[in-house]
């Protein structure tokens, strides 16, 4: 996945499983907001949720579905998306009726395959596959679970990294462009050059029915775009008089895509073959049944995929359909894709422009989202000081502070604000927090505001930020003064006070913003606050 | 011991061994945040066989700290 930048969506915390990948970041928990138009590869990597009853799991459920195809409106259509399946993680669950919870997951799973049915370079993953590698291991830490919000195991993200990278090269690079037949007692039974023309097994009785049918099976992948190639220690001459005139061939001189027969290392003619078709030698099958020259071009050029040849030839017809599905498995949009995905484009993108937002829209209305801003106190202080410790991704300034501290700009006549938030799903307790300086009588400034990532992506940040500067406005304040200033991981709040309007006065060493107010913010009908 | 600690940082971080002195302290360090706190943990776990209690990982905030948790679970 090198040189590729890669977004992923979770909703637990599994930056761990991924540390090898470079150029890799994450949503907020549950956050579908935030959708980076230039990621080459999405994944969709949500597990289970664990501490939910049997009601609760379906309704989450059926919102991670609801996120997904909200997601999908405003990926870039020319990247990959990665849809991890649901497995359950732990034996114990808090749900009694395991039937429906069972149900719930494989109605989700059968959803990521038909969107994955749907949707070009859309691939779904299956975790199951990755616990069965895993399954003599602890898959959930509860040390973990409990303080950093893990759900899988972090002390697996080596096998976790392995398996990953596994799964990517199954899904990129797995269809190969060329495969490249030896011909003797591979395509035909016997040796042309002792057995002749009439000698080699190939027709209607076995063995020779099996290599026909070996043949018919070649073709069919040839029309499917599999480039067809032969290397063989024979006379040419005596090959292509075989091929054009054995009654029974199937494969003709036209089929071929290049050749080399003659008597050279067969490693040089694969070699020679790639330069010819101008394919790369990692995109090529190497079918033959000697395994002295198989072992060879193993050696010689390990790029190659050589698989075993069956000791049967009966064993021929499951020995293709396994090497045609793994290694060349359509994957590439063929033109019929292409149309699917043109299309699939100019819908996205006018989804994009219209629907994006009256959607996402509804689906936060639908979250029936409340939220109660509240003066520090002392039962709220230490909370609020920890936010301040922690909060990396939507921190505007980065001002850590002590409970202490917090006390003394309550005593200063500052204003601290924390704000909960209780939505269909439950209460998400105290997750922004916003420290307003008195400059003068009319005017503060917004020395610290912050949300934890819990509730990043439903533009809460907007509707918390204008409600405190509403009520600073009916307290006669007049001028906001704010500040952003950035850090290796506060990147998705960089424009946060631009998009509210702030007048940018100052740009180095940070930004430095200031608003004038002649009225009041709307705020979105859909964020009800509470009055305490 | 110290110097195998600060090895593992330099691989959990990122960054030059060389780099790291002995004052680094979580969340003083740009790159040491909660994420590559729990790498580091995990980390060291794996390297010295041994397994914190959370109590122990809060605690483990500097390298003095860290090495004094492995020595007491190593008796």
């Amino acid at each position: 996945m090198e040189n590729r930048s890669t977004f992923i969506f979770r909703n637990y915390t599994v930056e761990t499983l991924f540390k090898d990948i470079s150029e890799i970041s994450f949503s907020g928990y549950e956050d579908i907001t935030n959708v980076p138009y230039e990621a080459s590869i999405y994944a969709w990597f949500y597990s289970c949720p664990l501490n939910e009853g049997e009601h609760e799991f379906i309704e989450k459920l059926n919102d991670y579905k609801q996120k997904l195809e909200l997601v999908l409106l405003s990926c870039n259509p020319s990247s990959y998306v990665l849809l991890f399946t649901l497995t359950p993680l732990s034996e114990f669950s808090f749900q009694t009726n395991k039937t429906k919870i069972k149900e719930a997951i494989s109605v989700y799973n059968q959803n990521l395959n038909a969107i994955a049915l749907s949707r070009p370079l859309t691939k779904v993953i299956d975790i199951d596959d990755f616990i069965q590698y895993v399954k003599n291991q602890q898959i959930i830490d509860w040390r973990y679970y409990f303080m950093y919000k893990t759900l899988i195991n972090p002390g697996l993200s080596a096998h976790f990294s392995a398996w990953f990278r596994r799964q990517w090269l199954a899904i990129e690079g797995k269809r190969k462009k060329c495969l490249v037949l030896d011909l003797d007692n591979t395509l035909w039974g016997g040796v042309l050059g002792e057995d002749g023309n009439e000698g080699i097994k190939l027709g209607n009785s076995y063995p020779g029915n099996a290599f026909k049918t070996f043949q018919k099976m070649l073709l069919e992948a040839s029309r499917f775009g599999v480039l067809l190639a032969i290397v063989s220690k024979n006379n040419e001459n005596e090959v292509w008089d075989a091929i054009e005139t054995h009654p029974d061939m199937i494969l003709k001189k036209d089929h071929f895509a290049a050749w080399r027969i003659n008597w050279n290392d067969k490693a040089k003619n694969i070699r020679e073959i790639a330069e010819e078709l101008n394919i790369g030698i990692d995109s090529i099958v190497f079918i033959d049944d000697n395994p002295i020259e198989r072992n060879w071009i193993l050696q010689a050029l390990p790029e190659v995929v050589v698989p075993e040849f069956p000791k049967s030839q009966y064993q021929l017809v499951t020995f293709f359909q396994e090497v045609y599905n793994s290694y060349f498995q359509l994957y590439d949009p063929t033109s019929e894709d292409q149309e699917k995905l043109l299309l699939y484009k100019q819908n996205s993108l006018r989804q994009q422009s219209q629907l994006r937002f009256t959607r996402i829209e509804d689906y936060i209305s639908s979250l029936d989202t409340r939220i109660l801003i509240r003066e520090a106190d002392s039962f709220s202080i230490p909370r609020i000081a920890q936010l301040t410790q922690k909060t990396n991704q939507f921190n505007l300034t980065n001002h850590r502070y002590t409970e202490p501290d917090i006390s003394n700009f309550i005593s200063s006549g500052h204003k601290v604000y924390s704000a909960s938030v209780t939505d269909k799903f439950g209460d998400n307790g105290i997750t922004a927090v916003c420290i307003m300086k008195r400059i003068s009588s009319v005017k503060v400034e917004i020395d610290t505001y912050l949300l934890s990532c819990r509730i990043l992506g439903r533009f809460i940040e907007y509707a918390i930020m204008k409600k405190l500067i509403n009520i600073a406005y009916d307290d006669n304040i007049c001028e906001v003064s704010a500040s952003y200033i950035p850090t290796s991981k506060n990147s998705p709040s960089a424009l946060f006070f631009d998009t509210l309007g702030f007048e940018v006065i100052e740009n180095v060493p940070y930004k430095k913003y200031l608003l004038k107010m002649n009225k009041r913010f709307e705020i979105e009908s859909y964020y009800r606050f509470d009055a305490e | 011991m110290k110097e195998d600690v600060k090895r593992i940082m330099a691989a959990v971080f990122l960054i030059d061994k060389g780099s790291i002195s002995d004052e680094i302290a979580y969340g003083s360090h740009e790159m040491w945040d909660s994420i590559h706190h729990l790498n580091l943990i995990v980390e060291l776990e794996l390297y010295y066989g041994v397994v914190f209690e959370p109590e122990e990982i809060q605690k483990m905030t500097n390298i003095e700290s860290i090495v004094d948790c492995i020595v007491q679970k190593k008796m």
